[in-house]
């Protein structure tokens, strides 16, 4: 079953209003040419992004996001996410703080298409009691011990960037795979983007590379460097230039858009 | 202080923190050699990653750069993931030190917001995994790089991490404890009922009075004469300069790094790199 398809079908995809997440993690491994593609739609999105980086920022800037849940955003090295500020500081973006482990344990809660799980994160820590927070402190039917319940996070639409994919929709990504596999079976639809397409991953795969089924994978698209400045290994380091040039600009909303399009176009730089 | 910057001293001191068979994990620059100052000469058991990433477990010791993966999964044993990250967490299997942004007298931290979190004055990164660690590793060590009255406040704006004291007696939790604080003025600890910050030695050329000046709360009076940290030693500024960061990236951490530092290390690390890099094959 063939399943590449355009990166612009990819974005059209997706429904207003459905709940979006994007692999990767910090200035890793971002699908930046698919979020800029989604960006540029001006459709609003509500995001679950675990560890957020110029994805969240590039779509905050660009005004198209409902809601956010995350356990992380930042620009690593590069400092504080800019859009991600201003969003929070001055706009009263709609948010959902977890941690790392709770938002794991959310995903996992979907993957296993169960309404919740236990975690024993939670007690001191004050984002158990902000307003609006989706955690609840409960004892265990089983034991009695105190443990806190976390919704299960079910995208609808996942996007990744992976190194390679085949036509029918296996997906390798070497290096660090992030929470891309949890994610994709968490998932309803999930898109990637490869920096090459070839007829059938085969051979061996080693023990430092991760893989996702055809069964997860909804549709694929040729797109080299679709990362933008992120880092991909071993082929894309980050680029620290890019990435700093990014960060000078992306409050300038022109700046922004002729930069998505040109990501969106399968320009990095 | 001659001989040494406040850098090398800093990681002099971190790396007496990484012991037993534990993933050395780092949230700032110093920690991350410290680290591997630690697998060098104290604590071969330790287990490295490649600058972070989770597709290589059990590296070598290699010199620091901005990209490390490309300098050291070359060296890595095996391959591993982000559950298996947590799983080692939730078994204590962690030795971590963070940077956080606010610390306050009972230890408790923060990185996620200043002001009130639902109208931030300055929205940061989120709680990360902070909550996470104090509920199941043994302890935790803080990194501050600049120790100042905005870093070292009288009481957190959001608790990511739980200090001592009162909440974490009633809560029942004896995990996650903040053991130490590193400064570049000294090294400090919490008293265990919450009583406050005590100083446990200061770096040669601080008084008790500069570190007084820079803390934003009262500091727990001193017993007696405050020892000067011990410097760092020739072995360890051998390993620092020549093996672990030739390149000089802890210098992102010093008070007040040079302008343009980032773009000089990103040209020069490309000399450090094993993995070949450049564009899909």
């Amino acid at each position: 079953m063939d399943k590449v398809v355009p990166l612009g079908e990819m974005a059209s995809a997706v429904e207003p209003r459905s709940l979006v997440s994007f692999g990767g993690g910090g200035m890793v491994r971002k699908p930046m040419a698919a979020v800029a593609a989604l960006a540029l739609r001006e459709t609003p999105v509500r995001l679950a992004v675990f560890l957020g980086g110029p994805d969240v920022d590039l779509m905050l800037g660009a005004g198209v996001v409902e809601q956010l849940q995350f356990a992380y955003i930042g620009l690593d090295a590069l400092g504080l996410s800019p859009n991600f500020r201003r969003a929070r500081e001055s706009e009263g973006l709609p948010v959902v703080e977890w941690t790392e482990a709770m938002f794991i344990a959310g995903v996992e809660a979907a993957t296993r298409r169960v309404p919740f799980m236990p975690t024993v994160s939670g007690p001191g820590a004050d984002l158990m009691d902000v307003p609006g927070t989706p955690f609840r402190r409960f004892n265990c039917p089983l034991t009695g011990e105190e443990l806190t319940a976390v919704p299960a996070i079910r995208p609808d639409v996942l996007f990744l960037h992976a190194n390679e994919a085949d036509r029918e929709g296996n997906v390798r990504i070497t290096g660090d795979g992030f929470l891309d596999p949890q994610l994709a079976r968490a998932a309803s639809t999930v898109f990637v983007t490869a920096d090459r397409i070839v007829d059938r991953i085969g051979g061996s795969v080693s023990e430092h590379e991760t893989t996702i089924s055809r069964l997860w994978v909804s549709g694929v698209a040729e797109v080299p460097r679709g990362c933008g400045f992120t880092a991909s290994f071993p082929d894309w380091p980050l680029d620290y230039a890019a990435a700093a040039d990014y960060v000078s600009h992306c409050r300038d909303r022109e700046w922004l858009r002729d930069h998505a399009g040109a990501l969106a176009q399968g320009v990095t730089r | 202080m001659t001989g040494f910057t406040v850098e090398e001293q800093v990681i002099s001191v971190l790396a007496q923190i990484y012991r037993g068979e534990v993933i050395a994990a780092a949230a700032t620059v110093s920690a991350d050699i410290a680290a591997r100052l630690a697998k060098a000469l104290y604590a071969p058991e330790i287990v490295l990653m490649a600058g972070g990433s989770m597709a290589g477990y059990d590296c070598a010791p290699t010199a620091k750069g901005l990209n490390d993966e490309w300098i050291s999964s070359t060296g890595a044993v095996r391959g591993s993931d982000w559950i298996e990250a947590f799983d080692l967490i939730s078994a204590g299997k962690y030795a971590i030190c963070m940077g956080p942004v606010q610390v306050d007298r009972t230890g408790s931290c923060n990185i996620s917001v200043l002001g009130d979190w639902q109208h931030p004055k300055v929205a940061m990164i989120g709680s990360r995994g902070i909550p996470d660690d104090m509920v199941r590793l043994s302890e935790m060590t803080f990194h501050v790089r600049k120790h100042n009255p905005r870093a070292l406040v009288e009481q957190v704006d959001f608790r990511c991490g739980l200090g001592f004291g009162p909440d974490r007696d009633r809560l029942g939790l004896t995990m996650g404890v903040p053991r130490m604080l590193v400064t570049d003025l000294g090294v400090f600890d919490f008293d265990r009922d919450g009583a406050g910050m005590r100083v446990r030695s200061l770096h040669p050329g601080v008084s008790f009075d500069d570190v007084a000046k820079a803390t934003g709360f009262e500091l727990l009076p001193p017993q007696g004469t405050i020892p000067v940290t011990p410097p760092p030693s020739e072995e360890e500024l051998y390993w620092i300069r020549e093996r672990l960061d030739p390149l000089g990236v802890r210098r992102l951490d010093s008070p007040k790094p040079p302008p343009g530092l980032i773009a000089e290390l990103a040209e020069r690390e490309r000399s450090l790199w094993t993995t070949p890099a450049g564009g899909a094959r």
